[in-house]
């Protein structure tokens, strides 16, 4: 799934909160977010404390038994090198969990101050920083990533660079629709009267109303960027050996599926239940502030 | 409507100049040069770089060499590539048939069962199975198309044996391409597929809730008119929105597809291209995919002004 469809599911959330059926709702509701928070909970562990929970050496080879299915010695199996799978899915945790932590913070520094300022200056400046993002909507989204990656080489830190460069301007677009909403309110015209600077009524005074958006947003971005990440790793063109990460293990485990198909369930259940649960955690986090908001 | 198509046309040809300027420059960045990838990746000595920097026309500042590229570009003439030697067309044209008719596979897939899937829904809601539809829709689109790729392939392509489980069927005919790109196109468009029948179905509800829908009821229409009619003329816009914003995303992931099913496809050879720093080739695909998308992005929002008459008024006083 892409970032762009991200935003369209907002407003299907949106549209969705506003008519009832087919939604999560109540006590359900409550159930699969604590699951979901859990399983987060579980992967930040698992990549905090990694060395004090893999059982093995993640990059020790054992070449005379490779695409070996799970064991009593080895839970998960082994890979196309004969190495712990298990102990890689856990490893694997730092930089699945690092890249889209990196390109979502990048998004958010650069993102929601560009956003802000297109909406609140409006005219030239609005116009140079939206044509400035057009540019990057113009290329479909994981060809840009490929081709910056080709530019620079294939590393962790460039595949993380080339994912932001495609999520700064979708954060930038979404803060700016939500700006400019706020803009024509009452109360920030009130902000300008009182001589307020502009970063002001940006940060102090307009940011609360948008916080609903921009969290669930973030939480999004952050599920698609692990994807991002994930594809190009797959590609060969994401962290390198013996960095791991979880698309990088399903690339190897490709080669070898036809011998084991252990190799690429783990990774792809560890990616799945990771997306999943931000998709939840995102959607109660809209719900949660759009009630909040309901009871003011 | 002219009015409105003018507009888009000239945008359109300024996006695809930006475009090209900036995926010249990026892979102008790129370090390295064609005189030290043909020496094995040792520093060339200063005469044999002066030569292929000439050969190359590495030696014109920069705008020129754009200038030169463009037009060799609107010539057909897409450079060498420097890892066959031979033209990057004769190395591209090959393979534009399999990603075209995969991605197209993958679009009709998505549209056809996403969008009446999403109005069934519509019209059925609150029901369990709308709930469980939900729920499952929300899973897919979390599922990376690599792995549901890879999946299909040991499930049906090993285990059942229903589909080949690789390759293209590049040498037969129309059906046995169908045949091998069945599976890829599934994995392709599953996820889309998902998303577009849950914004169609929020939309068509939404609609359905709007009084002319209630007026439309009272006069008496049957309830498929109402539907077909009403109610899912006006939830358009937003379906047209994401099924377009699909498929740039079908276009991206159409590489990571066929790079999964080890199709021959400009995916794989993108891939490959960027791993040997073959930029020629790089470029020219990146180019292809780029135009195929700003070409649909403009299709999209030509259907925008077919769909909602006020958008062809936009920038005209009332």
């Amino acid at each position: 799934m892409s970032a762009v469809a991200g935003d369209l599911l907002v407003f299907e959330r949106d549209t969705a909160s506003r008519v009832a059926g087919g939604r999560l709702e109540g006590l359900f509701q409550r159930v699969v977010v604590i699951v979901s928070a859990l399983v987060l909970f579980v992967i930040i562990c698992c990549a905090l404390f990694a060395p004090w929970l893999a059982p093995h050496n993640p990059n020790t080879i054992h070449l005379l038994n490779p695409y070996t299915g799970p064991s009593a010695h080895f839970p998960f199996g082994q890979d196309s090198a004969g190495r712990d799978i298990f102990s890689r899915l856990i490893y694997g945790a730092r930089l699945s969990l690092l890249g889209p932590a990196i390109v979502v913070g990048l998004a958010f520094v650069l993102g929601v101050p560009l956003g802000f300022l297109a909406a609140y200056r409006g005219g030239f400046v609005d116009g140079l920083i939206s044509r400035c993002f057009d540019v990057v909507f113009a290329f479909p989204p994981l060809l840009l990533a490929v081709v910056i990656v080709a530019t620079f080489g294939a590393s962790f830190m460039t595949a993380v660079l080339a994912v932001a460069i495609t999520y700064i301007p979708l954060m930038g677009r979404v803060v700016r629709s939500a700006a400019l909403v706020e803009r024509s309110k009452t109360y920030v015209e009130e902000c300008r009267l009182q001589g307020y600077g502009a970063w002001r009524v940006l940060f102090v005074h307009m940011m609360p109303n948008i916080a609903r958006v921009l969290i669930s947003q973030t939480t999004l971005y952050f599920a698609y960027g692990l994807l991002d990440l994930s594809a190009l790793s797959f590609l060969g063109l994401g962290a390198q050996p013996p960095q791991i990460d979880w698309g990088g293990m399903l690339e190897n485990a490709n080669q070898g599926v036809f011998q084991s198909a252990s190799g690429v369930a783990f990774p792809a259940v560890a990616i799945v239940l990771l997306v999943v649960s931000l998709n939840f955690i995102a959607d109660w986090a809209l719900d949660y502030q759009s009630r909040k908001a309901g009871q003011l | 409507m002219a009015r409105y198509l003018a507009g888009r046309i000239v945008m359109l040809i300024a996006v695809l100049i930006t475009s090209t300027i900036i995926i010249f420059i990026l892979l102008h960045l790129a370090p390295g040069n064609p005189a030290t990838l043909l020496n094995g990746g040792h520093p060339p000595s200063p005469a044999t770089l002066k030569y292929f920097n000439r050969l190359y026309g590495l030696d014109r500042p920069l705008p020129i060499q754009y200038l030169i590229w463009l037009r060799h570009l609107v010539e057909g003439n897409l450079g060498q590539s420097v890892a066959t030697r031979t033209s990057v067309s004769s190395v591209i044209l090959p393979r534009i048939g399999l990603t075209l008719f995969l991605t197209i596979y993958a679009v009709a897939i998505m549209v056809v069962i996403g969008v009446p899937l999403g109005v069934l829904s519509a019209v059925f809601r609150s029901g369990p199975t709308d709930f469980l539809a939900s729920v499952g829709s929300l899973t897919l689109t979390a599922i990376p198309t690599y792995v549901t790729g890879v999946v299909m392939a040991v499930v049906f392509g090993v285990v059942l044996n229903w589909f080949p489980a690789l390759g293209g069927g590049d040498t037969g005919s129309f059906l046995t391409r169908l045949d091998h790109l069945t599976m890829p196109a599934i994995a392709l468009g599953l996820s889309s597929l998902a998303l577009a029948s849950r914004i169609t179905r929020s939309a068509v509800i939404g609609e359905l809730e709007k009084p002319h829908v209630t007026g439309a009821r009272a006069r008496g229409f049957s309830p498929t008119r109402v539907v077909a009619k009403h109610g899912v003329r006006g939830a358009l816009v937003p379906v047209v929105t994401i099924v377009g914003a699909q498929v740039g995303y079908l276009l991206g992931g159409a590489v990571v597809i066929e790079y999964a099913f080890g199709l021959n496809g400009l995916g794989t050879l993108l891939v490959s291209s960027v791993q040997g720093k073959d930029y020629a080739v790089v470029q020219a695909i990146a180019l292809f995919i780029t135009a195929e998308f700003l070409i649909i992005s403009f299709v999209v929002d030509l259907l925008y002004g077919v769909i909602d008459p006020r958008v062809r008024l936009v920038g005209r006083t009332a």
